[in-house]
């Protein structure tokens, strides 16, 4: 497409050096700006209370971005380090379900935050209620991932993930249908 | 609840926590990289002149613009939504570019700002790439991406030769 003797008169200048310099600037600030919000949604989800998901979120960026050359996937590796650090810091004995609530959408307007904090906190309640596995398939989905993806994440079996997955998925509309109202007449 | 139901559930739940997490992510200091100081990023200093009569590539900047337009969409195409996006705002500086120097009038600074906000965008797009794509898997568009590259290279050395460190009247002049 570009034909080369169109740019005879144009000699190259010897800035790649800084075009590489501002490429890896504008690569952690996009990745910083993209990927730290969806990585402590995906802890939140799997049990981590807001300062874990928000501390987590930051030391696996900067472990990650020290080993960027040499990662193929960069979202999948992201979880992957953010989950690692999150699980290493949280004792064993403490039930996922234990964690304090997820952080409310309060930078919302007012309105839509009165219409969504309910349901935020019903939402994630139940899919920190799941077993470990069924959380993160069902959020690792929703982040966009596919399932082999998520085998790779979670170091899983492909049908143990859509198992998961199912399951989980079952799970959450048993608790998250909407309750009849009782009659009180 | 169906699974439509639990879906469009799920997916609100989702919009509203990353909403409340992108604005706590923001109300903090940004996150350097390790080992990196304190540097601003500095466009380089243009280094050629082209003396226009001598090169005779007066148009030519028409090429690149066109070459610049065609690369776009082969470096958008696996970039989604914000792909498309970036491409959008580089297609009005293009446009806005290519009618002021046809009609000799726009000011060089401007023109340059144009181009300096095209590379810009050259970069956010490289980065997307970078992030979403591995160069082993996606070869065409990294490839396409160098060449945009070169073709913002060449546009602005040619606009640059364009005016030389002349007004637009002396443009208009010529």
């Amino acid at each position: 497409m570009l034909d080369e003797d169109l740019f005879v008169a144009c000699p190259p200048t010897e800035d790649s050096e800084i075009d590489d310099e501002m490429v890896e600037q504008v690569s952690w600030e996009y990745l910083a700006e993209k990927e730290l919000p969806n990585i402590a949604v995906y802890l939140l989800k799997i049990g981590a209370t807001p300062e874990e998901a928000r501390d987590c979120a930051r030391i696996a960026l900067h472990q990650s971005w020290e080993k960027r050359d040499t990662i193929d996937n960069m979202r999948a590796y992201l979880r992957v380090t953010a989950k690692n650090i999150y699980l290493r810091s949280v004792p064993k004995q403490v039930p996922l379900e234990e964690c304090d609530d997820p952080p409310a959408p309060e930078h919302l307007s007012p309105a839509a935050r009165v219409e969504a904090r309910d349901e935020v906190a019903r939402v994630m309640a139940a899919i920190r209620e799941l077993p470990l596995s069924q959380a993160e398939a069902v959020a690792l989905t929703l982040d966009g991932f596919t399932t082999s993806e998520i085998v790779a994440i979670t170091g899983s079996t492909p049908a143990a993930v859509r198992t998961a997955l199912h399951r989980g998925r079952a799970a959450l509309k048993k608790r998250l249908a909407p309750q009849p109202e009782k009659d009180d007449a | 609840m169906t699974d439509e139901e639990l879906d469009r559930l799920l997916t609100r739940t989702d919009r509203a926590l990353l909403h409340a997490w992108h604005a706590e992510f923001a109300r903090m200091p940004r996150p350097a990289p390790p080992g990196a100081g304190p540097a601003e990023p500095v466009l380089p200093a243009e280094t050629v002149e082209i003396d226009l009569v001598a090169t005779g590539q007066f148009h030519s900047y028409l090429v690149s613009l066109l070459a610049i337009t065609d690369l776009l969409v082969e470096v958008t195409a696996h970039l989604g939504r914000e792909g498309r996006m970036v491409t959008s705002q580089v297609r009005g500086h293009l446009d806005r570019l290519r009618a002021g120097l046809d009609t000799r009038t726009l000011r060089r600074d401007d023109a340059l700002d144009l181009i300096a906000d095209i590379r810009s965008a050259e970069r956010r797009l490289r980065a997307m790439m970078l992030w979403e794509f591995a160069p082993s898997t996606c070869r065409c568009t990294y490839t396409a991406l160098d060449n945009l590259s070169d073709a913002i290279a060449n546009l602005r050395r040619q606009v640059h030769a364009l005016f030389g460190d002349s007004d637009t009247r002396d443009l208009a002049q010529r």
